[in-house]
């Protein structure tokens, strides 16, 4: 390494004990951005703490007693047996994904199992959950970080991110704030732009010390607000989710009432901005609270010393060209998807896009990386094929739809309730209601038509009630599960799934006051709350 | 014959076709229901009383065919009708129950009909892996210019529980709307409904289920019980070392 210094002109004279310090400096850093040293691939030895302890000895016969409980109980009205039966399946791998008695990706497959062995769901349904479009992603978004790690381009992109805006964690959390907020209007997939910046997160985490093996609240801040990001964002533009235009389409067909792309924008977009900057706000300070080691980065040197590592990187590459040229091939046919018919006879959506992609990368001659060395953690490809059916399951057998329709139920919401507090109970269901869905769009279709039932019985004005509800569509940040951006950045290593339902149920509940306060003035100001 | 004689022919018949034509369809195509509810009170045997309750709209007909899918209908009663003016009838392999309005005099405005029949659910063949009894519902509109709401029930047996709904149509025309199907309880048997507003000539409701006995497997209860409590046993070092050799944290 020295040499390859001295060749770029970089290394002070040999002896000098400033030289020695940045030697090692350098050393260090090359270790913790060498990221074949922490595969995303190889599952990790770990020690736990007592909590964890605790919770893994005890979760284990909880999660059975949860399940017993439920298969076991009479079927309640309006439910059917096989939606008993999911659910029952469901709370078990809950409770053991959180309390980890056993690996989550072992209880993926449990819960596999048990759906077929309880007659939740049929086994030919639960095994074809592994070829899901979300699955075939997880693996393409793997395989093109990889090229992007292995030309060492997501290095550099990383590097000159820190050298710009990381002189500390918060300025590096409010960079990406910063940059999802920027994607959002121009790739309206959520799950593309999750792949598109997970090599950055990556190198930044480990840049601060946070590697899958060894992750730290850095990386937890840094994965979950941009998991926060990629998702909320998306509900600042009326076109940023399929699952928001469905909500506006059901609004108009079932009420009569128009929303115009300015409207939702106007009306939503200051209150995700604003939920965002909550959260970045909070996220370091209350919810994974970074230590004074955790707040720079983890070199020794500082931003010199990655400025050095920069410069010695020399110019871009050839191969950094090309894993440059693939990725944004990628995206270019991400951000032009709505011209795709128009251009080829034909669509090419997220997935297909992210395949032309990986088979450009595997390429004789043309390609970057050997399948040996695409980092693809296929253990947790099993657990977001289990996460995914169990989801699924609920959606299917209607259970999700009971649950949701007797939390309404439950609330005794009647005519002459005051308007506010009918508005706080609807956001805060449609808000938490996610936890039981896989799919924004399931959900939507769901939620709005009792919504707007809701407000024609009570005699509210429809938009008053249904279009804040429909701004709540896109959170969907508390499990693993709840949409593709949650498994491709879980399958990191970053954070646990108690993490994840940590960060995901304080943000939501920050969402519904912040919603709530919108509702009572800028959505008043507007004209859309009485 | 000249043109003239011709086209007065045409008339004559023109005219017989106008006036006498309705009557013909009379007993095939009633005008109009308001309302079709349909009934299936299952027994565990696989038998079933049906109740079949028809509000007429606009009746001007001196009869009604109504479809049913079974040949043999037991302890048929309909209610403001004589005897003999229900009955089954078959055409061309289906069969019909034909109320006969003109032989009697009566002219009901909502009729009652109840009957029995035997195997409703076959009970038979190879058991199904979780013993799941398949049920079916279906019913074409061949009978009526248009119905405007009607609605099915199929109530189980008590002991027994929805499985899960199969196919049904009509399908939802826009996504969002509600689906036509319900799960109930009624005196604590599970009811599985349909209902469907303005129901045309040519129409086909279809509902299908499966549905279990509520009765629950006790080997795999003890099993999980003490599975339970031998993971306590067994794995009480987990408290006091926490090495997870298989890495649990993903």
């Amino acid at each position: 390494m020295a040499s390859e210094m001295g060749r770029n002109g970089l290394s002070t004279a040999g002896g000098n004990p400033d030289s020695a310090a940045a030697d090692e400096a350098n050393r260090k850093l090359d270790d913790l951005l060498d990221l074949d040293k922490h595969k995303l691939s190889t599952i990790p030895d770990r020690q736990s703490n007592t909590t964890e302890r605790w919770m893994k000895y005890y979760g284990f016969p909880l999660g059975i007693a949860v399940f017993l409980l439920l298969l076991y109980m009479p079927t309640p009205a309006g439910l059917t047996a096989s939606g008993q039966a999911v659910l029952a399946c469901f709370s078990l791998a809950l409770v053991w994904w959180v309390c980890e008695p056993v690996p989550t990706y072992v209880t993926s497959l449990i819960l596999m199992i048990a759906l077929v062995f309880t007659d939740g769901w049929d086994q030919d349904h639960v095994l074809g959950v592994l070829g899901y479009d979300v699955i075939w992603l997880n693996v393409m978004a793997f395989i093109l970080s990889s090229i992007l790690v292995k030309t060492n381009l997501a290095r550099r992109l990383a590097l000159n991110l820190i050298i710009r805006f990381g002189h500390n964690a918060k300025s590096m959390l409010f960079a990406f704030v910063v940059l999802q907020l920027c994607l959002a209007p121009l790739i309206p997939a959520t799950a593309a732009r999750a792949v598109m910046t997970l090599p950055l997160m990556l190198v930044v985490a480990a840049i601060y010390g946070s590697t899958s093996d060894k992750s730290n609240n850095f990386g937890k801040n840094l994965f979950l607000q941009n998991l926060l990001g990629i998702n909320i964002f998306s509900s600042g533009f009326m076109t940023g989710s399929t699952a928001n235009l469905i909500a506006i389409s059901l609004i108009l067909s079932l009420s009569g009432e128009k929303v115009f792309y300015t409207d939702w924008m106007f009306a939503n977009l200051p209150v995700v901005i604003i939920a965002m900057a909550v959260a970045w706000y909070i996220g370091p300070k209350l919810l994974f609270r970074l230590k004074p080691g955790e707040q720079i980065p983890s070199i020794q040197g500082g931003i010199d010393t990655l400025k050095r590592q920069l410069a010695r990187m020399g110019k871009i590459s050839f191969q950094e060209k090309k894993a440059m040229l693939i990725f944004g091939l990628v995206i270019f046919l991400w951000v032009t998807d709505r011209f795709h018919m128009a251009w080829f006879g034909f669509q090419i959506d997220a997935v297909m896009a992210a395949m032309v992609g990986a088979v450009i990368t595997f390429l004789p001659k043309i390609g970057i990386i050997k399948w040996n060395e695409a980092d693809i953690p296929w253990h947790l490809m099993l657990f977001s094929a289990g996460a995914y059916a169990g989801g699924l399951a609920l959606d299917n057998s209607g259970a999700a739809r009971w649950v949701i329709g007797n939390l309404f139920e439950y609330l005794h919401i009647s005519k002459g309730t005051n308007f506010w507090i009918v508005y706080v109970a609807i956001i805060a269901v449609n808000m938490y209601s996610h936890i039981f869905f896989t799919s924004k769009t399931m959900r939507t279709i769901i939620m709005m038509p009792i919504v707007i039932a809701v407000a024609q019985q009570l005699g509210f004005p429809v938009l008053a009630l249904a279009l804040p509800a429909a701004f709540t569509i896109d959170w969907v940040v508390t499990l693993p599960i709840n949409a593709k951006p949650n498994v491709i950045l879980f399958s990191t290593g970053q954070y646990s799934v108690l993490d994840n339902i940590k960060y995901g149920f304080i943000v939501t509940t920050i969402g519904i006051v912040i919603l709530t306060l919108a509702g009572l003035t800028w959505f008043r100001l507007l004209g859309i709350t009485p | 014959m000249t043109t003239k004689k011709v086209s007065m022919v045409n008339k004559a018949i023109a005219f017989c076709l106008l006036v006498f034509a309705p009557a013909l369809l009379a007993p095939i195509f009633c005008r109009e229901l308001s309302r079709y509810d349909e009934t299936v009170v299952l027994a565990a045997d696989g038998s079933a009383e049906i109740r079949l309750s028809l509000t007429f709209a606009d009746r001007t007909e001196s009869g009604v065919l109504i479809p049913v899918r079974h040949a043999a209908l037991l302890n048929l009663n309909a209610s403001g009708m004589a005897k003999g003016a229900v009955r089954r009838v078959e055409n061309k392999g289906n069969y019909f129950l034909a109320l006969d309005f003109a032989g009697t005099g009566a002219n009901p405005a909502a009729i009652e009909i109840s009957f029995q029949v035997k195997n409703y659910f076959e009970d038979k063949g190879a058991p199904s892996p979780f013993g799941n009894k398949e049920l079916g519902y279906r019913f074409v509109n061949v009978s009526f210019e248009r119905i405007g709401k009607l609605s099915a029930k199929l109530v189980l047996p008590a002991g027994f529980v929805i499985n899960g709904i199969g196919n049904f149509s009509p399908k939802p025309q826009k996504s969002g709307m509600a689906l036509p199907y319900t799960i109930s309880r009624q005196d604590g048997k599970d009811v599985a409904g349909i209902a469907v507003d303005n129901v045309k000539l040519g129409d086909e409701i279809t509902l299908h289920c499966t549905f279990k006995s509520t009765k629950k497997s006790l080997p795999l209860l003890l099993f999980l019980i003490a599975l339970a409590i031998a993971y306590l046993v067994f794995f009480r070092d987990i408290l006091k070392n926490g090495k997870n050799a298989a890495g649990s944290k993903p």
